[in-house]
């Protein structure tokens, strides 16, 4: 048995080959690429038929609007998801479809990702380096989630944009998937994590919940700052410092951005256009 | 956490060497977090040297050392080089005292090649100087 205190690293487990995910491979019509689809998200939208793909792997643009509000992924979050995606992927963002072949090896396919389902398959030794991340052994935290990129970002020599991607994916995940633990805090279940890692089907008890792009902007400037603030993120900003180079976006800075997208126009009291009590629900999502 | 930089230094260490030489700013960075009772400092230094080379890539000539606080508290110094890079020789002393639950971090990052016995003494006063945090006085070292 292992003792941790705070949020400090388990010790890394090695790559694994891959296997090939046959329940995915099928919903392709047998085509093997169907088992490259890197994003868990997406492969449990696939894998629960809310994405029915043709054979040449596309999904149109409304279908996957439609499974993400399924998800409670608010419009503003599913316009910039699906815009980047289809800028990244088909090279326009005004393409009305997304070809599900081409997330592997696209510019969205970053380093440092949780790793489960990279290398095109399922990779259980990642799956285990991720659950080994959890303090409580039950759920996975977003301290528990960041703690889990940091190794990531170690063993696969990622930098900052891959940082803010695999940032932006597990507070999305984390605000998509997550509920209050023992603790009171936001977390993802071992078991819900394995279901969709490994089985790509939503938890059994999911709830559909309302996912904001202030509440994932906030989620990522927390996962920001509980980095900077372990021994290896001190270590990192301290030699940042020393060498005056470009600094990782911290806490300070992703409130900012938070305060710049405030929905309710930085107004905490309310003022023209909103009241106090709306201005407490735009905000919800913050204490999350 | 706090964090502080020293005054900016000059571009070149020596104008003679024709090769890079990137200027290295003194920082310090103080961290302090509830961490509970049940850890000893020692097993915490071991974390953190744990977390500390699963991270830092090229980590050199990691070592500890017993750290005395200037109120008798005992704490433990982490010491490492990182790799030299652009450049830039850099040494980090990473001193770690515990004051019942909370434990305080104190990141220090300096050059490795003008670092001499006078100004790691001033270093270590600076840090040593360190209070505990429940204290009624309670400063932050200055370097």
């Amino acid at each position: 048995m292992s003792i941790r205190i705070g949020n400090t690293m388990p010790r890394p487990i090695l790559n694994d080959a891959p296997q090939a995910r046959e329940h995915m491979v099928k919903k392709f019509g047998g085509d093997v690429r169907g088992s490259t689809v890197p994003c868990p998200v997406l492969s449990v939208l696939l894998n629960e038929n809310l994405l029915t793909p043709d054979k040449d792997g596309n999904v149109s643009v409304d279908q996957l609007k439609s499974a993400f509000t399924k998800l409670g992924i608010t419009p503003l979050v599913q316009h910039g998801l699906v815009k980047g995606g289809t800028s990244a992927i088909e090279g326009n963002s005004k393409s009305q479809t997304l070809n599900m072949f081409k997330l592997m090896g696209s510019s969205l396919d970053h380093k440092g990702s949780l790793g489960p389902l990279q290398d095109g398959g399922f990779n259980q030794k990642h799956l285990d380096q991720l659950l080994s991340c959890s303090k409580d052994g039950k759920t996975l935290t977003l301290e528990d989630l960041s703690t889990a990129q940091q190794m990531r970002m170690k063993q696969e020599g990622g930098g900052l944009r891959d940082r803010l991607i695999g940032q932006a994916e597990i507070a999305a995940l984390l605000l998509v998937f997550g509920k209050p633990n023992a603790d009171g805090k936001k977390a993802v279940k071992i078991e819900d994590v394995v279901s969709i890692f490994k089985d790509n089907k939503l938890p059994a008890d999911f709830a559909k919940q309302d996912v904001g792009a202030l509440g994932l902007v906030w989620n990522m400037g927390k996962m920001a700052f509980m980095q900077l603030t372990t021994a290896a993120g001190r270590a990192e900003a301290g030699l940042a410092k020393a060498l005056e180079s470009p600094q990782r976006l911290d806490a300070s800075a992703m409130k900012g951005l938070g305060a710049a997208m405030c929905p309710a126009g930085m107004r905490p009291k309310g003022g023209v256009g909103v009241n106090a009590q709306e201005v407490g629900k735009l905000h919800l999502a913050m204490q999350n | 956490m706090l964090s502080l930089r020293g005054p900016a230094v000059g571009d070149l260490k020596d104008p003679r060497m024709l090769q890079k030489q990137s200027p290295v700013r003194p920082s310090l960075i103080v961290h302090r977090r509830v961490v509970g009772t049940e850890a000893s400092l020692d097993l915490l230094c071991g974390e953190v040297c744990a977390e500390l080379v699963n991270s830092v890539e090229g980590m050199q000539d990691l070592r500890t050392e017993a750290f005395p606080f200037e109120d008798g508290v005992k704490g433990s110094l982490v010491v490492f080089d990182f790799s030299v890079k652009h450049g830039a020789h850099v040494r980090q002393f990473q001193a770690l005292r515990l004051d019942g639950p909370v434990l305080t971090s104190l990141t220090l990052t300096v050059d490795a090649v003008t670092l001499n016995d006078k100004a790691k003494e001033n270093y270590f006063k600076a840090l040593a100087s360190t209070r505990a945090p429940s204290a009624t006085n309670a400063t932050i070292p200055t370097l």
